[in-house]
């Protein structure tokens, strides 16, 4: 069944997979750039295949495919494990592809150690599976406007934070967030070379996946189409 | 609750927030149409939604030959062929893409008959979903429903957007689908003359409630529209009148016992055998009469 759901997928959604060509091309010209920050270029290629999934649904929402699908002979608990999967298959695939023209174009001078950097791969998952874990329950529960929601909601949370920070009279709040932001995740980042942390890291996001699994198939299960 | 009964619903309860469908039992043996009809806004609809499991009941149960409609959704969707009111199939992919890749997912999917359905219904397997006209899109609809070999078809509001000659082609093809008796349908419209010509039963809908669940032959031949001026009407035992509208050129009253109201209604007034769209028409006045 969860093979019919990916045939599914990639042949009556077949443009969202075509929309990473784009991308790519953009992966590979930055990776023109002597130190070209590699690791950042296949996370965010991660975190955007694994997105993809959010955008399925949303576009079968849009669409009102949503009854469609519920109305066919697979329990709603099967649609939404086939979409979790989508996001580490698509997630997976866009970091592997990254990774792949790092190492295989002739351009870029990454070795294939600093691309599979065990650190990376960690930070990787840790990112796509977070964003998945926030971003799949509101679309399997809203379609897109769960998804635009979701993009509200870190623009609010932005904003915000640019307002408290300006309170407390702090100059340049926004290269504070920002720069907060980017010293939380080089620390992130960093703390992955101790195996312990990483493993803890993963049991933490393998949870969260598993409670974010268990809330879209509550809220999934109880939708009215 | 039978074996011999293609679908039940029993006491089924759904609340929305300025909705409610309250109690609502009906039954369909195997073997015969089922028309659900009612004005717009009844629940019709949310009856069909209810079955096909796509709102939760609140209350209440549903069984599709047998099997629980939420317990066994598998085995039940399976043997269901399904047209929603304004099917939402994916828009920018052509005919042929989606009945390839939704077809895989019934057991009983023939892609013989899908290419028979399609060749009669002369449906453009190469064009994109989004440019069809409605007619074409529930063609399309249809054949996919029929081509999985369904045990019982729930088609909501099938005919609505329909030219007239293609209605009458869609109703000779349910008609003769049905020569096997084991098909069974449930067809929910608000266009009455489509039910004259195939539901063995008649089941209506009123503002969330069913008002009445009776063999259609049953009902045209027992019940009767009385027309006539108010004194003529008097004498109609009010346990019989099912309702009323009153008109420039008299009144017209819907009775459950046609020879009770032609002894007790006065010489003026005439009792005709009524159409399906009178009793809608008259059920509807009623309800809004009595709020």
């Amino acid at each position: 069944m969860l093979r019919k759901l990916f045939l599914k997928d990639a042949r009556l959604n077949p443009h969202l997979f075509w929309g990473v060509i784009p991308f790519f091309a953009w992966v590979a010209y930055a990776l023109r750039e002597d130190g070209a920050p590699v690791g950042m270029l296949t996370v965010v290629s991660g975190v955007m295949g694994a997105a993809t999934a959010a955008t399925v649904a949303a576009r079968e929402d849009r669409f009102h495919a949503t009854a469609l699908l519920a109305s066919l002979p697979v329990p709603r608990e099967t649609l939404v494990l086939s979409r979790y999967l989508l996001a580490a298959v698509a997630g997976a695939a866009c970091f592997l592809g990254a990774a792949a023209l790092a190492a295989l174009l002739p351009w870029s001078s990454h070795a294939l150690g600093s691309i599979f950097d065990p650190r990376t791969v960690v930070m990787a998952l840790v990112i796509a599976g977070s964003s998945v874990a926030v971003m799949l329950p509101m679309a399997l529960r809203f379609g897109l406007v769960g998804v635009v929601a979701f993009f509200a909601v870190l623009q609010v949370a932005g904003v915000v934070l640019f307002f408290i920070a300006s309170m407390f009279g702090l100059r340049q709040p926004m290269r504070l967030v920002f720069g907060s932001v980017e010293a939380g995740l080089r620390a992130l980042h960093a703390s992955f070379a101790d195996a312990g942390a990483s493993a803890l890291a993963l049991a933490v996001l393998a949870g969260a996946l598993w409670l974010s699994y268990r809330l879209s198939v509550w809220l999934t299960t109880r939708r009215d189409l | 609750m039978t074996a011999d009964c293609a679908l039940e619903v029993r006491g089924v309860t759904k609340r929305y927030r300025r909705f409610t469908l309250r109690n609502v039992s009906f039954s369909i043996p195997r073997g015969y149409v089922c028309g659900l009809i009612g004005p717009n806004g009844a629940g019709k609809t949310t009856i069909i939604k209810l079955i096909m499991n796509l709102v939760r009941r609140d209350a209440g149960e549903i069984r599709v030959f047998g099997l629980d409609n939420r317990r066994d959704e598998v085995a039940v969707k399976s043997r269901i062929g399904f047209v929603y009111d304004s099917p939402g199939y994916w828009d920018d992919r052509t005919l042929e893409a989606q009945r390839r890749v939704l077809g895989s997912f019934y057991p009983a999917w023939n892609d013989g008959t899908f290419d028979r359905l399609a060749a009669q219904f002369e449906l453009p397997m190469r064009q994109t979903y989004k440019t069809l006209s409605r007619g074409t899109k529930m063609k399309f609809a249809l054949a996919m429903a029929l081509a999985h070999d369904a045990d019982l078809l729930i088609l909501d509001e099938p005919t609505a957007g329909l030219d007239p000659v293609f209605r009458r082609e869609f109703l000779q093809r349910l008609s003769a689908l049905l020569q096997d008796e084991h098909k069974s349908v449930l067809f929910s419209t608000h266009i009455t003359s489509d039910l004259d010509r195939i539901a063995d039963y008649v089941t209506f809908v009123h503002r969330g409630e069913i008002a009445f669940s009776l063999p259609r032959t049953e009902l045209l031949d027992t019940w009767a529209v009385v027309r006539g001026d108010e004194a003529s009407l008097r004498g109609l035992d009010p346990g019989i009148v099912r309702g009323r509208r009153a008109g420039r050129f008299g009144t017209e009253v819907l009775v459950s016992d046609a020879r009770a109201a032609a002894r007790a209604a006065g010489p003026s007034a005439v009792v005709d055998r009524p159409s399906l769209e009178d009793v809608m028409v008259l059920m509807a006045g009623e309800a809004g009469h009595a709020a």
